[in-house]
């Protein structure tokens, strides 16, 4: 790159032909020669300073543009390239600046420093806008960072202008700027989108987490289960394991942390502790939407930066393990997202062969329970320039993702797509405020999507970096008016009319279905497993286990499915739920606490997933896997004798119902001679409409009282 | 647009007093001949409306002459008249007995049962009314406001079609075709019978009121006010016009003016709960959500059903971060009948 000479040959330019540009010289100041003496001291020390802080800031460029093939995209691209040549210089240029306001070239390095020190800061702005103005020909990058600044400062129109003049300085040699020229190009693309973004702002509250989750110290990268009942995050405080600092930016290593809500408000957090976090740098990566699988990133010079996995076990983490080859690599991998079922881990990884720097790849589990070969996710999500912060939300569909491709404002800003009959959607910008002209990266959101948590030193909170919550307030809601009109000319009583502009319900269409497993005697809780069943492929989707230590569990049944759940564990009757959801089905968080039946005489459990033809006593094909549980449990039980019981509601008549309920017990009983057990131990009784469990009046209790029980008449 | 009928009561109803012709009285006087004086005497307390000393005067006319069958329909209204509705159907009753074809009894006789919610033989008798006289543009009238009342609003728009054929200048038929069609989604339909209703008659305020509030619902929120300034000129302390003009303004974003109207609302009626809910929602459009939340507490104070206020304050508990509380309201409001209750509670408060 001559990039760097050019900018240096201009930077020299004399600029005394401009009668508004004043150089340090004594007949500008024919009456001031010590205190000129004193400010061209400064000047010099300053610009000596300037100039190798430019020349490292040049060589991260140049690095950059090698690697890349373009200019950044992020502030944070140039890694603080030359900060600390910037700083030392601020002090005497200032002193020179105090001294003489109107030398361009002295605002143009002012201008430079500014920016690179803060790019907000409106002083950026206000230097590079001086020296423009004193001397258009300053060099074109003061021109560049100018546009740069007002876009960072939201100043869209200044920001196109600015970056139109340095367009039309690169253009003189188009050939040798074809980089920044392409740069500006986008830049100026990202300033259209933004000012069309922040026109139309989104409609949300962002809070601060508190004193609990966030201190004086960087706080980010946070992960929350699907019902925020818990959080994991990264941060960089004075407690990290080891104690050690970081030798390139002075702060200390990066430690997991974890924290829990108690009512509405969150724990103290605390560490994840020795085994979790090592003394060098250990950072969050992903966490599965039940909060029982963590992942970490550890950073190795001969790795790149990995990913390990570590599992909650009772209350215990276990230790971080390294994910296979298929997912690490040599290159970088960073973020991943673990799908609902388990089964699909999303990651984002720089290695060879992607479409352009970091790209989001995703590995299915194969039938031994290994991660498969990497795929990349492909150019709907991907672009030539870096994605990161991938999350795949629990509902099995909505990825949200960071990328400085797509139609970014400037940075990372975040994006969502949909996968829907075989393809992603088109990658949508989240909006302002959530996304800024900066980097925006490490989004993730609730079950209901009503929240999301993401990281921002923005002013106002603890120190450095801090968790924030955001809440979507959707559309903006109309406030409903209260009208009326004598509608009929003889009738005084006036007719109310009710009018509100039509909202169409968005958000997630998913089920959480939450609770504690425990055993029915005891209330001790339980770790048993839970099987979740596609009844209508019957197909196992995947199995979870609740908690050993808490008996908790929390499955994500992204709508669109009849579920079949069976909670099972060695010594108890199995315990089955169904949820039949409809693809319309809306968001909702069910909380359903499981006592588990010892195997024992006159113990009885519902069947909810054995499913008969309407009026009918046929058996439905969907109630196999139910079925087979049964099988199974008196398989495994060869002495036990059981009743099946079938109960119908009260809609038909008495006498119907007790045909029809017998006709479906021994449907069932019939069922189960044909796979192989032995008569002498099952019983068909119809109940009809006689033992009802909940209210006949609505809808969800006939659909209740619709049963197959099973009760053991002996062991 | 959904709009919910609630018909409270029955009202004044606006029948026009049907009294018989006088009948002339002679000098020598026979039974027959007293019948008629006192006949005579009832009409004329019913023109005062003295309908105590008229039933009095009818009741003398029949004891004299007990065929006398137009004394039984006048004593018949004038129970009618003062709400004896079961009274009046006897009455009318006896009167078709001594004449069958007898139009104003058969329609007495609808409107009788009428003020019985005896909604199947109302309608019975004003089949009957239009049989005897095709033109009797009030049974079809009556006819049509009966459909209306049981939601059949396409049957209520023929049964006005032929109360207007009857009689072409018929302004109440004109305004409540309007409604009819208005609830049936035909905007322009009604608003041009509202039009065609204060066209015949110029002094239906309430006309002007519903052809404002068709026109805003259209969106037409400068034809709505002009509508509605139309009213308040005819009848300045129409509260509902009031309010009505007010949301009008509210819509098109005259905030300042929507708050003076639901203020003269209310300095008219000082509990009417709906100017309440629609000031609090001025506050909200004004994003001064505590004064939103002082009108609003007290609509639901002045009507604890006010669904759409129940509403309101859940919008206002959402954007002060309330969102606990905001759910409550939304799930109250949802369970008054206000389907955006359910869904602004959908997922958030699940």
């Amino acid at each position: 790159m001559n990039t760097f000479k050019t900018i240096l040959a201009l930077f020299f330019i004399s600029t005394s032909v401009l009668a508004q540009n004043v150089e340090f010289e004594k007949a500008n100041f024919p009456d001031r020669k010590d205190q000129l003496k004193e400010a061209r001291k400064a000047l010099d020390e300053g610009k000596d300073a300037f100039v190798l802080g430019r020349k490292e800031y040049q060589f991260i460029l140049d690095e950059y543009v090698n690697a890349h093939g373009y200019y950044p995209v992020s502030r944070n691209d140039y890694r603080h390239a030359g900060d600390i040549y910037f700083k030392q210089a601020k002090p005497f240029l200032e002193k020179a600046q105090e001294f003489n306001p109107n030398n361009a070239d002295l605002n143009y390095m002012l201008g430079f420093i500014s920016f690179n020190l803060n790019a907000q800061s409106p002083e950026a702005i206000k230097y590079l806008e001086k020296a423009y103005s004193l001397n258009p020909q300053i060099p074109e990058d003061g021109i560049y960072l100018l546009g740069w600044a007002c876009q960072i400062n939201l100043k869209w129109d200044d920001a196109i202008k600015y970056y139109q003049a340095a367009m039309s300085r690169y253009s003189a040699n188009a050939k040798a700027n074809a980089v920044p020229m392409a740069d500006v190009t986008k830049k100026i693309q990202e300033c259209k989108t933004g000012k069309l973004l922040v026109a139309n702002p989104q409609r949300i509250f962002v809070e601060n987490l508190g004193p609990e989750i966030n201190t004086i110290y960087p706080e980010y990268s946070a992960f929350i289960t699907a019902d925020e009942s818990m959080i994991a995050f990264t941060a960089c405080r004075n407690t990290t394991t080891g104690g050690k600092s970081d030798g390139e930016n002075g702060g200390y290593f990066e430690d997991l942390y974890i924290s829990g809500k108690k009512g509405r408000k969150w724990a103290p957090a605390q560490n994840f502790g020795p085994v979790v976090n090592s003394e060098d740098h250990d950072a969050t990566a992903g966490l599965s939407s039940d909060g029982t699988i963590l992942f970490v990133y550890k950073f190795k010079e001969k790795d790149g930066g990995d990913i390990y996995v570590s599992y909650l076990n009772g209350n215990v983490w276990t230790k971080p393990e390294h994910l296979n080859k298929n997912i690490n690599s040599k290159a970088h991998e960073s973020s991943v997202s673990l799908s609902y079922d388990g089964k699909r881990l999303y990651f984002v990884s720089d290695r060879e062969g992607g479409l352009g720097d970091r790209d989001i790849y995703y590995s299915d589990k194969d039938a031994k329970g290994e991660w498969g070969p990497a795929v990349n996710a492909g150019p709907v999500l991907n672009t030539k320039y870096a994605e990161e912060g991938v999350f795949i939300h629990p509902d099995g569909k909505t990825i949200y993702f960071s990328s400085k491709g797509h139609n970014t404002m400037g940075g990372y800003d975040i994006f969502k797509s949909v996968f829907e009959n075989g393809a992603w959607s088109e990658p949508e910008n989240l909006g302002y405020p959530i996304n800024g002209p900066d980097d925006d990266v490490f989004f993730v959101i609730n079950g209901s999507g009503h929240h999301g948590y993401f990281a921002s030193a923005k002013q106002g909170g603890y120190g450095d970096k801090d968790i924030y919550k955001i809440t979507f307030l959707g559309p903006e809601k109309a406030p409903l008016l209260m009208n009326e009109d004598n509608l009929l000319a003889s009738v005084t009583a006036p007719v109310s009319e009710f009018k509100a502009e039509k909202i169409e319900s968005s958000g997630p269409k998913m089920t959480i279905l939450k609770g504690v497993v425990s055993d029915e005697q005891t209330k001790q809780p339980l770790e048993a497993s839970i099987e979740l069943v596609d009844n209508t492929k019957n197909e196992v989707i995947a199995v979870f286990k609740s908690n050993s230590t808490t008996g908790k569990y929390l499955v994500s049944l992204p709508s669109g499915k009849n579920y079949g759940i069976a909670v099972k564990k060695e010594g108890y009757l199995f315990h089955s739920e169904n949820f039949d959801l409809p693809a319309s089905a809306n968001f909702q968080e069910v909380e359903k606490n499981i006592e588990l039946k010892k195997i024992d005489i006159g113990k009885t459990i519902t069947l909810r997933n054995i499913f008969f033809d309407f009026d009918k006593a046929t058996i439905r094909p969907e109630s196999a896997n139910e079925l087979d549980r049964l099988i199974k449990l008196l398989s495994e039980n060869p002495t036990i004798k059981i009743e099946l019981g079938s109960h119908t509601d009260s809609k038909g008549s008495d006498d119907y119902n007790q045909k029809l309920s017998q006709s479906r017990s021994q449907s069932v009983v019939t069922y189960l001679i044909g796979k192989g057990i032995a008569g002498d131990r099952l019983v068909a009784k119809g109940y009809g409409e006689t033992v009802p469990v909940a209210s006949n009046d609505t809808d969800e209790g006939r659909q209740m009282n619709r049963r197959t029980d099973f009760k053991i008449l002996s062991k | 647009m959904m709009q919910k009928i609630v018909l409270v009561s029955l009202g004044l109803l606006c029948f026009q007093v049907n009294a018989q012709d006088t009948v002339k009285v002679k000098t020598n006087l026979t039974p027959a001949q007293e019948a008629e004086n006192a006949y005579n005497q009832g009409l004329e307390f019913m023109n005062q409306k003295n309908t105590d000393m008229a039933i009095e005067s009818f009741s003398k006319a029949i004891n004299l002459n007990p065929s006398f069958e137009k004394a039984y329909y006048n004593r018949g209204f004038a129970k009618f008249e003062s709400k004896n509705y079961q009274g009046s159907l006897d009455d009318y009753t006896k009167a078709l007995g001594l004449k069958a074809l007898y139009p104003d009894a058969l329609y007495g006789k609808a409107q009788s049962f009428y003020a019985l919610h005896q909604n199947d033989s109302c309608l019975s008798y004003l089949n009957k009314t239009t049989l005897v006289d095709e033109a009797y543009s009030k049974a079809y009238y009556l006819a049509g406001q009966l459909k209306f009342e049981s939601g059949d609003y396409k049957e209520a728009v023929a049964e006005y079609d032929k109360a207007i054929a009857a009689r072409p200048d018929y302004a109440y038929a004109y305004n409540d075709r309007a409604s009819a069609k208005r609830q049936l989604g035909d905007d322009a339909g009604a608003i041009a019978d509202y039009e065609k209703a204060v066209a015949s008659d110029p002094t239906m305020y309430f006309a002007y009121n519903n052809l404002g509030s068709c026109k805003r619902n259209k969106g037409d929120h400068a034809g709505a006010i002009g509508a509605y300034n139309k009213a308040l000129s005819l009848k300045p302390d129409y509260y509902l016009a009031l309010n009505n003009r007010g949301s009008a303004k509210l819509n098109s974003n005259d905030i300042n003016g929507a708050i003076a109207d639901f203020d003269a609302a209310l300095r008219q009626k000082a509990d009417y709960a709906l100017a309440m809910n629609n000031m609090a929602s001025a506050y909200i459009k004004k994003k001064d959500y505590k004064a939103a939340e002082d009108w609003v507490n007290k609509a639901i104070r002045a009507d604890a059903k006010a669904g759409a206020a129940y509403l309101n304050r859940g919008i206002i508990k959402q954007m002060q971060q309330n969102e606990e509380g905001a759910c409550e309201d939304w799930k109250k409001a949802a369970e008054l009948g206000i389907p955006e209750g359910k869904r602004y509670a959908s997922g958030l408060c699940d």
